[in-house]
């Protein structure tokens, strides 16, 4: 009886020790050394978000910021990454194939990169610190923000635009891990700069002083006017009468012309009503070397007018050519 | 006689002098319009259209007096804008809102029209001490163009001007906002949209909804739509790839987009709010219903 109950307690022992040494085995072949090599993935296809899709509207004479969130993954992690370019510039309708490359030029292409690339011609790309930033370890994706700035003679793609109506503006952005890149554009979007009619009016307009019952002859003062937009302009002048109370001058004793003039050959006779008039300048193509048109001016001083100081104003006014 | 006064006032030395001195002052700054042109040429009797322009100036140095009219053109009524007549435009902005508003009678002979906007800037004001007393001052203004054609055609076109893949909470469905731009004069846009889940990697799909129907936009209008994805998985915390893709009424796809978007941890209310909204709710009534169950009894 006593054997059979050892053996009854001796046989549950020896299965677990059986199971036990069987576990410690598959246990010693689980620790076999294993050799994996984890290839580099190739960053995925980024993300543009450009100026949030909405149209650019420049500011005169200078530039107005405008950024492209690019929204970059690369499956080995997103602290692989480590550079962006992007490249906003003019296309055609629907954006354009990735990779374009234009060259930068204040009218049509500006590029902004990360500082790992050597020499980012304007503006630069930096990973975001308030949107999808990068934690590191497994998380694969980062936003970087490029910044563009677009000077004011950037062209114009709205319905309106003279030339380029059917265009819009586009960004292209390349990413890299250091082995791989990847490009793309912000295909989701339509994004448009607007036309921007814009004019700055510099120099004196200065008659010195006459005698009633004479004019400037052919001495005249010049005021120069530069288109401070992205298009071509003309304008339309007019003016108030030059009063020193009670008198007054009539503001048609002024003339003037886009060219210098005798007093009594100045094409133009000044008056209230805006008259267009032609300016020879062309659209902008540099910001160094601006547009500008010169506008002589003349004035007659009635006999019997009497003597004083006498202002007036007038008005330029900027339309499309 | 009016020459012999003068002659007795004035010494003869002088004889004449009229000081017309005159150094003018340089203007303001630049100014500008933009858009500086609003062409529309699908119209029809009884269309509004409204469009938003930007008074520009690069150095807004002072605040700038200006005067917003409209060119008197025989079709003056149909155009409003606001803000109109006197404004300021305070000191250090740049880009200064217009709304302009086209309104097309319902009896409005079909035809082409034209019309301006002028804004006007007025001279900058002497400040106390400045040089120059007087002078010919400079004023600068800019003109809007508007190129109108009246027809009677039915014209249906319309651009997605922008998609976005919007981040969430656990408790929300994947959403992304849709800026759709009619230009056309009759209600626009795509019908549908289906969405596609996938996992951070971009490589295995979670998730798929379709059948999504979308409002159309009124004419001439830009409007933005959210959409949202009533997906059939509860999300965690995390990042996903999204890809949306929009039809037309005939079932042709029109735009694909693809986006990565975050989950983010939702609040407590995000997650129960709605249901202690409904609870709050129902315990109201249920007061009613008590309150006015034991007046009834009372009566």
């Amino acid at each position: 009886m006593q054997s059979a109950q050892r053996i009854q307690w001796l046989a549950p022992l020896i299965i677990l020790i059986a199971g036990f040494t069987a576990f410690v085995a598959i246990v010693r072949a689980d620790t076999a050394s294993t050799d994996v090599t984890v290839g580099n993935a190739s960053p995925g296809t980024p993300t543009v978000n450009f100026n949030g899709g909405s149209a650019i509207t420049l500011t005169e004479a200078t530039y107005k910021y405008a950024t492209a969130t690019i929204t970059v993954s690369d499956n080995n992690g997103c602290s692989t990454i480590n550079a962006v370019e992007a490249r906003a510039f003019l296309a055609s309708t629907s954006p354009a194939d990735a990779g374009n490359a234009c060259a930068a030029n204040d009218n049509s292409c500006y590029i902004s990169a990360s500082s790992t690339i050597a020499s980012p011609t304007l503006g630069g790309c930096y990973a975001t610190t308030t949107g999808n930033t990068c934690t590191g370890g497994s998380d694969t994706s980062v936003e970087y923000d490029c910044g563009f700035k677009f000077w004011y003679i950037a062209e114009g793609t709205d319905s309106g635009a003279p030339v380029w109506a059917s265009s819009i503006w586009t960004v292209s952005a390349t990413t890299s891990d250091g082995l791989a890149t990847s490009t793309a554009t912000n295909s989701g979007q339509l994004v448009e700069i607007n036309t921007l009619a814009a004019l700055d009016v510099t120099g004196t307009l200065s008659y010195s002083t006459l005698s009633p019952g004479s004019n400037t002859g052919s001495t005249n003062s010049t005021t120069t006017a530069t288109t401070t937009g992205n298009i071509a302009i003309d304008a339309q002048i007019s003016g108030t009468d030059m009063t020193s109370a009670p008198y007054t001058i009539a503001n048609t004793q002024q003339k003037y012309d886009t060219a210098p003039c005798a007093y009594g050959s100045c094409t133009y006779t000044l008056d209230g009503t805006p008259t267009t008039r032609e300016f020879a300048s062309t659209e902008p193509t540099s910001t160094t070397t601006p547009k500008t048109q010169a506008v002589s001016w003349g004035i007659a001083i009635p006999g019997g007018q009497a003597n004083g100081t006498y202002t007036g104003t007038n008005t330029f006014t900027a339309v499309n050519d | 006689m009016q020459g012999y006064k003068l002659s007795t006032r004035v010494p003869i030395i002088v004889i004449v002098i009229a000081l017309f001195l005159v150094y003018s002052r340089p203007a303001l700054a630049g100014f500008g319009v933009s858009p500086s042109r609003i062409l529309e040429d699908r119209l029809v009797k009884g269309s509004v259209l409204e469009r938003a322009i930007y008074l520009i100036q690069g150095t807004p140095d002072r605040d700038l007096k200006a005067n917003i009219s409209v060119d008197d053109t025989d079709i003056k009524s149909w155009i409003s804008t606001t803000p109109s007549g006197d404004i300021v435009i305070p000191k250090g902005t740049q880009q200064y809102p217009l709304m302009i508003k086209i309104t097309v009678p319902k009896d409005a002979p079909k035809g082409l029209y034209k019309a301006y906007v002028r804004i006007t800037g007025a001279p900058a004001e002497k400040q106390e001490g400045e040089e120059g007393s007087s002078g010919v001052n400079i004023a600068l203004g800019a003109r809007v163009e508007l190129d109108l054609t009246v027809g009677d055609g039915i014209h249906y076109e319309y651009a997605i001007r922008n998609i976005d893949m919007k981040n969430i909470n656990e408790a929300q469905f994947p959403q992304v906002d849709v800026d759709i731009e009619n230009k056309g004069n009759v209600p626009a846009g795509p019908a549908e949209a289906s969405f596609e889940l996938y996992n951070k990697y971009g490589d295995i799909r979670l998730a798929y909804v379709q059948g999504i129907k979308l409002e159309k936009i009124p004419a001439f209008k830009t409007q933005s739509s959210r959409i949202e994805f009533p997906i059939s998985v509860g999300l965690s915390i995390g990042e996903y790839w999204g890809m949306i893709r929009l039809y037309n009424d005939d079932g042709s796809l029109v735009r694909e987009f693809k986006d990565v978007f975050n989950v983010t941890e939702a609040t407590f209310y995000d997650k129960y709010g709605r249901y202690l909204t409904y609870g709050f709710f129902g315990l109201i009534l249920l007061f009613i219903v008590i309150f006015f169950l034991r007046r009834r009894r009372r009566a």
